[in-house]
């Protein structure tokens, strides 16, 4: 198994998951803010939903994907025991991820780049969508923004 | 036997009897799990704040979070440098190890160190969401001594810089406030203050 294979692969599978969990996070975040611009549905809570959804799917994918793609977590070899280039039995799958960086897997570098290039990319992606679907939307309003507009309003009537 | 390895035997004993909690304990201690949980949650807090007061208050502390995590990076480099401990699998007989042997020194625990700075800095402006990762970043500490790979000296070590980094951090944000409303002036311009 080629250390560089393992790390390309491990890293695209990363960033995707990276990407869709900083998606649902951006989401989750502007929904309970109301930042509507940052908003890829109309509604609240619908956004809150699609961003719980990305977060714990884009988890799924990364953790459970070895059941299904090829990697160094295959059956272990019955002379050495060490594992062989296949997909996951289901048994070990739970420790599939846990590859050595010396080996292919992430550091924490690695790890560090990627996180932040997904989490650009996903403000990128919400600003982009946001932006077309709440174009009427003028100013970015916060939740209470509009009950303190209303009560300044009211004290002033009764003042 | 040092009260250190006896904790350890003691948690380690707990493996390698029922494959589904050794698996389980695979699946928490995983590199890309409870750290990349904590860093999301430090990440949440930037666009997640209600009204001008919690927003300046949840961005000053997802900036803190930025500069903590690089302290806990250095501080443990150091650490590093200057101290360096083979893993209980390497000093230990009849160790059961669920992970791949790490190379690096085993104090501080690095991973745990991270999660708790984090933890700590997110205490400041959500106490349940800290705890929460603070509980997190403990469990890691406990999965990897269960799993052979760190002794609880490690981790006690790794809490303790955690612990110092974000103190430091939050020292030294508080006398970068020129950096700081920079930042949040030029994202306020990009429409992502």
């Amino acid at each position: 198994m080629d250390r560089l294979t393992v790390l390309a692969m491990f890293s695209w599978q990363y960033l995707l998951m990276a990407f869709l969990a900083c998606l649902g996070i951006v989401q989750m975040a502007a929904a309970r803010s109301g930042r509507r611009r940052l908003w890829l549905l109309r509604r609240r809570r619908p956004t809150t939903l699609l961003g719980v959804m990305l977060l714990v799917g884009g988890m799924a994918f990364f953790y459970l994907i070895p059941l299904w793609v090829a990697g160094p977590w295959g059956p272990p070899d019955p002379v050495n025991g060490v594992a062989t280039w296949g997909t996951a039995p289901l048994e070990s799958l739970t420790g599939a991820r846990n590859i050595n960086d010396t080996a292919g897997g992430l550091s924490g570098h690695w790890q560090a780049l990627w996180v932040s290039l997904a989490w650009i990319g996903a403000v990128c992606f919400s600003k982009a969508v946001g932006r077309i679907r709440h174009s009427n939307v003028i100013e970015e309003s916060q939740p209470d923004q509009d009950r303190r507009i209303l009560t300044a309003i009211t004290l002033g009537d009764k003042r | 036997m040092s009260a250190d390895e006896a904790v350890f035997r003691w948690l380690n004993d707990l493996t390698g009897r029922s494959d589904v909690f050794d698996g389980l304990i695979r699946l928490a201690i995983s590199d890309y799990l409870i750290p990349f949980v904590a860093t999301l949650a430090v990440a949440w807090l930037w666009f997640a704040g209600r009204g001008e007061d919690e927003t300046r208050r949840f961005q000053h502390a997802a900036l803190n979070g930025l500069v903590t995590l690089g302290i806990c990076q250095l501080a443990v480099a150091l650490v590093n440098i200057g101290f360096g401990r083979p893993r209980p699998f390497e000093q230990l007989p009849d160790v059961t190890v669920l992970f791949y042997e790490p190379i690096n020194s085993s104090f501080p625990a690095h991973p745990v160190a991270t999660v708790v700075a984090l933890g700590v800095v997110l205490s400041t402006v959500r106490r349940d969401l800290g705890t929460l990762v603070l509980g997190l970043g403990i469990g890691l500490g406990v999965g990897r001594i269960m799993a052979g790979l760190w002794f609880p000296t490690d981790v006690l070590g790794g809490i303790v810089i955690g612990i110092l980094s974000a103190w430091l951090g939050g020292w030294a944000l508080a006398r970068l406030s020129r950096a700081e409303a920079f930042i949040r002036r030029k994202t306020a311009r990009l429409g992502l203050g």
